[in-house]
């Protein structure tokens, strides 16, 4: 699948802003299955700078200023994503198997996955979240049914309400009170993952607006989206949406992974001045049919 | 002057805490060799002169406005800085022995400084734990590859070390993010040559002039595009940080611009100093300010003491800052059991200096060992951004030792135990005469030309437990490295800056 993603950001300030910086990680990263076919980042006012590098986790990440006085600012994404289908996985290695092949293995190949077992700067494993993941992981389950247990039960107990929690609402909270958006059920399951001594990453990504042949809407396509991965030796990273209480078929298109949101936040800034703001955020993913020709237009 | 005896400034005698050395009294000969010119000037000046030249110190200090900042402390800010009249005196060749081991180490630290935003081969050799790096608040994974333009990415070390009973000097921390005590160990000697010009003259110590001039040049090596006279400016946190009084202290003494984090700005991918007649454009930054709090935009985003922009800034090239951002990851006491084989590894040499021993619970074994004797250890965390602070283990309720026993199970790789040594002791100068106090001393390290030189001297201070980092600044002395005579060097004699008189 090909798709469109237009992710747009709209800051209206009542007083003017002399100086912003700011860090946007919003073109998609390509890796085996997603090919990033082209990606744009339409700035207004003019950046003065803008340099794109590659973050510590390889996600590609803009650096900006705005250098004017402004009172709007307007910062719109627009990428063009080939998505292959994946094959349906099957493993049957338990998931103690797994915990037990990060905790020793000597193999430095497998350091970039085992940052991912360990507390981050916004998912700190606590006791209760271990006794909440538990019941999941019976003897000898294998790790994938064990993660689909978890996502699922997440589901049943968690209700989505939006504007419930905020970006810096404490794990604990959203855990307390069974409420969140999708960016806390990824907290909270990689929270449990990473309890078990599992290695689990945040995803921020998007998913197709309307799902192809007219099925139900599904949840968090309008804005960005979140979900995470779990690590399967011999197979890879795996993805799974607990919002949604599915395993991602080819309808999830990712932005950027990490350790936690702060990690892959999708535009964020400091500004001199400004007074208050109102923020709008809209995102459309298209389907594109065909082969992808990129045109004059996506280019510029 | 009458001519006074040993009773009038140690009436009664000089009392050896059991089982500690002494810096100037051997339990066998009395007075060590290297402070007899000292020990009789001031068994000639007696009792009374002592206590009015430490009445002099303290109006000197306080005419200076030395001071230093207490927090929750009952005289708040501006506490006044105390120096004990009465200075450390070490030999040239301990000294000499002292100044190799803290260069050697700085130089290790630095290459595994650059090895952990470079390459990780010592973690992926197995050399140093990964967790050790990677659950420490200080590894910041935005400085990733980010590097100066010169060999040592570590510009300023500063050592912790403590004389043991064995007269061996052991490294207790490791300072690698600001250069804390640096400004107040220039004030202690500049009082000091004030209070006891001749003293301090007779008693051939080693100057510390060339030691700043070395400094400044060093510094200037890391300009962006080798810049020749870079702007340098020192960043502060400002007026209610603890050590503000040094940081503009060693700003005036070197003749670089004391700022904050609001008299910078980033424009262009540039740094530049906020005057009233325009911007300035800044090439080096030396900092006062943590790590994390230096840039809002990639780091802590409640910080208000740094600079948005300024990792960018440093990362592109366009700004040098000493020491580099991300440099607090050394700060690290689970890192010193490592240590001696990273030496062997990688320099081929022991390490001079030993560290406290140590024991790093991310291992099985040195975790149960923490676990079965909490009360002979001081417990820490790895970093100091921790919110649990270190703590002595034999001064804990047995309530609070479960609590601890149980934080360091549910995440080992967070905490290390370190065995609680005995400090040293050496005079002090308390009502008028000598007693013994515990002592430690810091020592300064600054890279010139890929070498590391280090301080002839350091920050003394009085302090008779096992202290963090910069708490309990109580009692301070200056330190005197003390040559033989035949070795006595001219250049102290006419210093050629006024600045350098020191």
């Amino acid at each position: 699948m090909n798709y469109r993603i237009t992710h747009q950001t709209h800051y209206e300030y009542t007083e003017t802003v002399s100086l912003c910086h700011n860090q946007a990680q919003l073109s998609p990263r390509s890796f085996f299955y997603q090919t990033c076919l082209n990606s744009h980042i339409a700035i207004d006012p003019q950046p003065v700078s803008f340099r794109e590098r590659k973050d510590f986790f390889g996600n590609r990440t803009a650096y900006f200023s705005i250098e004017q006085p402004h009172n709007i600012l307007s910062v719109t994404a627009t990428s063009d994503v080939h998505i292959a289908s994946q094959t349906q996985l099957t493993s049957d290695m338990p998931w103690e198997t797994v915990c037990h092949i990060l905790k020793t293995t000597t193999d430095p190949a497998l350091l970039s996955v085992r940052q991912f077992v360990l507390d981050s700067p916004k998912v700190s494993t606590a006791p209760e979240l271990t006794k909440y993941a538990e019941p999941s992981f019976s003897k000898d389950r294998p790790l994938i049914e064990a993660v689909g247990d978890l996502t699922q039960r997440i589901y049943n107990d968690f209700e989505y309400v939006p504007g419930f929690t905020t970006i810096s609402t404490p794990l604990s909270d959203v855990f307390k009170h069974r409420k969140g958006v999708c960016q806390d059920f990824a907290h909270l399951t990689i929270g449990c993952l990473r309890a078990m001594g599992l290695a689990a990453r945040y995803i921020s990504g998007y998913l197709e607006t309307l799902s192809s042949s007219g099925k139900e809407h599904l949840i968090g396509a309008d804005a960005s989206h979140a979900w995470f991965s779990v690590y399967l030796p011999n197979h890879g990273w795996i993805d799974f949406d607990p919002t949604n209480n599915l395993i991602p078929p080819d309808q999830h298109i990712t932005l950027a992974w990490g350790r936690d949101f702060a990690d892959v936040t999708p535009l964020k800034g400091v500004v001199i001045g400004g007074g208050q703001h109102a923020l709008t955020v809209s995102v459309t993913v298209e389907p594109i049919e065909g082969k992808f020709i990129p045109t004059q237009e996506t280019m510029n | 002057m009458s001519k006074t005896s040993i009773a009038d400034i140690m009436p009664e005698g000089y009392a050896l805490e059991p089982g500690s050395y002494d810096e100037m009294w051997d339990p066998k000969d009395g007075v060590r060799a290297h402070w007899h010119p000292f020990f009789s000037a001031i068994e000639h000046m007696g009792s009374k002169e002592l206590a009015r030249l430490d009445q002099e110190a303290r109006l000197l200090l306080r005419e200076n406005g030395v001071t230093y900042n207490a927090h929750g402390d009952p005289d708040g800010l501006h506490r006044p800085w105390e120096l004990d009249p009465i200075p450390l005196l070490l030999q040239a060749n301990d000294w000499n022995h002292i100044a190799r081991g803290v260069s050697q180490r700085a130089e290790l630290l630095n290459l595994v400084l650059k090895d952990i935003y470079g390459p990780q081969t010592l973690i992926r050799e197995g050399m140093l734990p990964f967790e050790l790096i990677y659950n420490h608040a200080g590894f910041l994974r935005p400085c990733k590859d980010v590097f100066l333009p010169a060999e040592h990415q570590l510009r300023v070390y500063t050592a912790n070390l403590a004389r043991g009973p064995d007269g061996q000097m052991w490294v207790l921390y490791d300072h690698t993010q600001v250069p804390d005590g640096l400004g107040y160990a220039l004030e202690n000697r500049t009082a000091m040559s004030r209070i006891m010009p001749t003293l301090f003259n007779d008693c051939n110590v080693r100057c510390l002039g060339d030691f700043f001039r070395t400094f400044q040049i060093g510094l200037s090596e890391i300009a962006p595009h080798y810049k020749e006279n870079p702007r340098i400016v020192v960043l502060t946190p400002g007026p209610f940080n603890a050590t503000y009084f040094e940081h503009a202290y060693l700003s005036a003494y070197l003749d670089y611009t004391l700022v904050q984090g609001d008299g910078l700005t980033v424009r262009d991918g540039r740094v530049w100093l906020k005057s009233i007649d325009g911007l300035h454009p800044v090439d080096i930054i030396l900092r006062h300010i943590n790590d994390d709090f230096c840039d809002p935009l990639e780091l802590n985003e409640e910080s208000q003491l740094g600079v948005a922009g300024l990792l960018n800034a440093a990362r592109n090239g366009h700004v040098a800052i000493a020491n580099p951002l991300g440099s607090s990851v050394l700060e690290n006491p689970g890192l010193m059991p490592f240590l001696p084989g990273i030496a062997r590894h990688l320099l081929g040499e022991d390490l001079i200096l030993p560290s406290v021993a140590t024991w790093w619970c991310g291992q099985a074994r040195e975790m149960n060992y923490v676990l079965d004797h909490l009360d002979r250890l001081v417990l820490c965390p790895i970093d100091q951004q921790s919110v649990t602070p270190r703590v002595f283990g034999a001064l804990l309720s047995r309530a609070e030792r479960e609590v601890w026993r149980d934080r360091i199970r549910a995440n080992p790789t967070r905490y290390a135990g370190m065995e609680r040594v005995s400090f040293a002791t050496a005079p002090s100068l308390i009502n008028g005469h000598l007693e013994s106090r515990h002592t430690t001393l810091t020592a300064f390290a600054v890279s010139h030309q890929n070498t590391y030189e280090v301080m002839p001297g350091g920050l003394t201070r009085r302090s008779s437990e096992f202290v963090g980092p910069t708490h309990a600044f109580v009692h301070s002395k200056d330190t005197w490295v003390i040559d033989d005579h035949h070795a006595r060097n001219t250049r102290q004699l006419a210093p050629t800056h006024r600045n350098f008189g020191v």
